[in-house]
């Protein structure tokens, strides 16, 4: 059974169809990447799935629930973490503290317990920041550990908001372009977490991605959109031959 | 220089991660202790005052500094705590319950006032925090059946274990330990999960939600807390003025509130007492002042406010985190002596974030 599986889901604002009709399914452990022009409705599908908007139409399912009209905070509890395209970290706060962000779905303590702060507490606050330092070691973080993230340069912003996704230990990743404003060398050590969260830490992924030897590299099945529906879906050597897929991106002779 | 070795995780939960840190904080609430002892009636008594501001900038730093939901209406608070805490007395409850009562009854009436806050941010909200003081003085002055209306009311006398509130030195101690009560009870908080969300609520909404950060409850115990806290800083403040008006917690109090937290460095519990100690130099030294400037300028009605608004624009325009950024700067200065770099505090540009998800 398919981990997450969209069905013919819709949204407008206003008059534009963002996004009109799309349907495809993830298997678990896959890569999959919506690749598409500026404008195709990648990032809108996005917004859909994590619950930013209400759609207008269609069904999306996770894992076997019904998560179409699932409260917003409630999407990450169901095991789907997500990135953002612009980055929207918490730049006031240090690396740790966003990680520790990461890790807020798996909450136990009582408000009271907090304002007392007891040694439950404090054992669940050390377990935390165990499984952050996981992923600090895994994704190289350790010199930056302390520095607010507002004196990070863009790369390494990038990565923090990878690694506070990873924190809420997601069973599905959506990643909104990791890759755009990376550098190639950046670009290559993503390519490289990415195959180890799928291979070790068992993670599915569904990425949003304009840089296609990335998507290359990584990916196994693409799905292409344009203006809102989708064009093409299959391997990337075989949507990147489509001639529809040529057409949306190049235009056509006439 | 100094060094951090950490060994355990342990070592950063402490509230004071380092020696010197326990050191200065002891040592400065040994100065607050032996304080009645050395200091003349008149100077208690203001410094008393500082304690009571110090309770309610907590409040409005946790709203406000934290959360980042900017109220200037927090003096309705202070209102609804003393006028609840006079009027529980006057129905015979002892101090040690009505105290508690009165910051659980502006806790309450802050969670009503978040509901609406759910859908306002920033200036926005601002406002209705604004109007909400204006209507919550106006409900004081005309329920006269509750309140005595703009007649004022008398506090009533009241005792803490055999110690009488009127006394000032009793009366000093108690408002002291409740400022620490509070201090440590929302520092806690802060190194916890809760704490984080509210922090995340200020920097951004969009991922707080998407990481399973509840919006509506957690603004509604940003609110419910700051205005509990507030609440008792009000009921503190009654006992200290001994005669309650409507007019006493005015638009004046809730900016002066406001202004101490950001004057002290929004974000920070430090900064939040450091700015009640700064306003409570700033406000004496203003009416020493106003005796050297010649006349037309000292006598000048609003020399005070003018001095004031001043003040919070240069540092807004000049040193935006505050006296605590100030603070830490210095700190830092001496930490990494010689090598401290001016560059440590320069952030980079902030990267634009999607504005069409607020």
């Amino acid at each position: 059974m398919s981990l997450l599986a969209v069905e013919n889901l819709a949204i407008r604002f206003g008059g534009v169809r963002a996004v009109d009709g799309v349907s495809f399914a993830v298997e678990p452990g896959q890569v999959y990447t919506i690749i598409g022009p500026n404008g195709a409705g990648k990032t809108t599908v996005f917004n859909l799935i994590s619950r930013l908007f209400d759609s207008d139409n269609g069904t999306v399912t996770f894992d076997g629930r019904d998560i179409t009209r699932e409260r917003p905070h409630r999407i990450v509890r169901h095991g789907i973490a997500r990135t953002f395209q612009n980055l929207e970290l918490f730049d006031h706060a240090t690396v740790l503290q966003n990680l520790l962000l990461g890790r807020h779905r798996h909450r136990t303590v009582k408000l009271l317990d907090e304002i007392l702060f007891l040694p439950r507490v404090t054992r669940s606050e050390v377990a935390h920041r165990e499984k952050a330092e996981e992923v600090i070691e895994f994704l190289e973080l350790e010199a930056h550990r302390d520095s607010p993230v507002a004196s990070l340069p863009y790369g390494v912003r990038k990565v923090v908001e990878l690694g506070r996704a990873l924190c809420a230990e997601p069973k599905l990743l959506l990643l909104d372009e990791p890759a755009s404003g990376l550098n190639p060398e950046e670009t290559e050590n993503l390519a490289f977490w990415i195959d180890d969260m799928r291979s070790d830490l068992g993670l599915t992924i569904l990425m949003v991605e304009h840089d296609l030897t990335l998507v290359n590299e990584v990916s196994e099945q693409v799905l292409v959109m344009n203006q809102g529906q989708a064009l093409a879906e299959g391997s990337p050597a075989e949507v990147q031959k489509d001639p529809a897929v040529i057409a949306a991106y190049l235009g056509t002779d006439e | 220089m100094r060094f951090d070795f950490k060994t355990r995780y342990e070592q950063d939960l402490r509230l004071f991660p380092h020696r010197t840190d326990l050191l200065g904080n002891g040592a400065l609430l040994l100065c607050m202790l032996a304080a009645p002892l050395v200091l003349p009636q008149y100077f208690l008594g203001e410094l008393t005052f500082l304690l009571v501001y110090g309770v309610a900038a907590i409040g409005l730093m946790l709203l406000s500094g934290f959360a980042g939901l900017i109220s200037l209406g927090h003096a309705a608070f202070m209102g609804i705590g003393a006028y609840a805490h006079a009027i529980l007395l006057e129905a015979g409850l002892p101090f040690a319950l009505s105290l508690p009562l009165a910051g659980l009854i502006a806790g309450a009436i802050g969670m009503l006032l978040g509901i609406p806050a759910l859908r306002m941010t920033g200036l926005y909200l601002a406002i209705a925090t604004l109007a909400f003081s204006i209507i919550v003085e106006h409900v004081i002055g005309k329920w006269e059946g509750l309140t005595q209306g703009h007649g004022g009311m008398q506090v009533p006398e009241a005792s803490l274990a055999g110690f009488d509130m009127g006394d000032i030195e009793s009366f000093y101690y108690t408002a002291l330990a409740i400022l620490c009560l509070v201090v440590v009870g929302t520092a806690n908080l802060l190194r916890s999960a809760t704490g984080r969300a509210l922090i995340a609520l200020r920097d951004s909404e969009v991922a707080a939600q998407a990481l399973g950060v509840n919006l509506p409850y957690a603004k509604a115990v940003a609110f419910s807390l700051s205005a509990g806290i507030t609440g008792i800083a009000g009921g503190l403040f009654a006992h200290r003025i001994g005669w309650l008006e409507p007019g006493s917690f005015n638009v004046v109090l809730s900016l002066q509130l406001l202004m101490m937290v950001v004057v002290g460095g929004l974000g920070s519990l430090k900064g939040a007492l450091l700015g009640v100690a700064f306003l409570g130099v700033l406000d004496p030294a203003i009416a020493i002042l106003k005796d050297y400037l010649p006349s037309a300028i000292g006598g000048a009605a609003g020399l005070q406010l003018f001095l004031f608004g001043l003040v919070l624009v240069l540092f807004v325009l000049f040193e935006p985190l505050g006296l605590y950024g100030r603070w830490l700067k210095i700190k830092a200065y001496f930490d990494h002596f010689p090598m401290y770099r001016r560059a440590t505090f320069q952030r980079t540009k902030t990267y634009m974030q999607s504005e069409r998800y607020r």
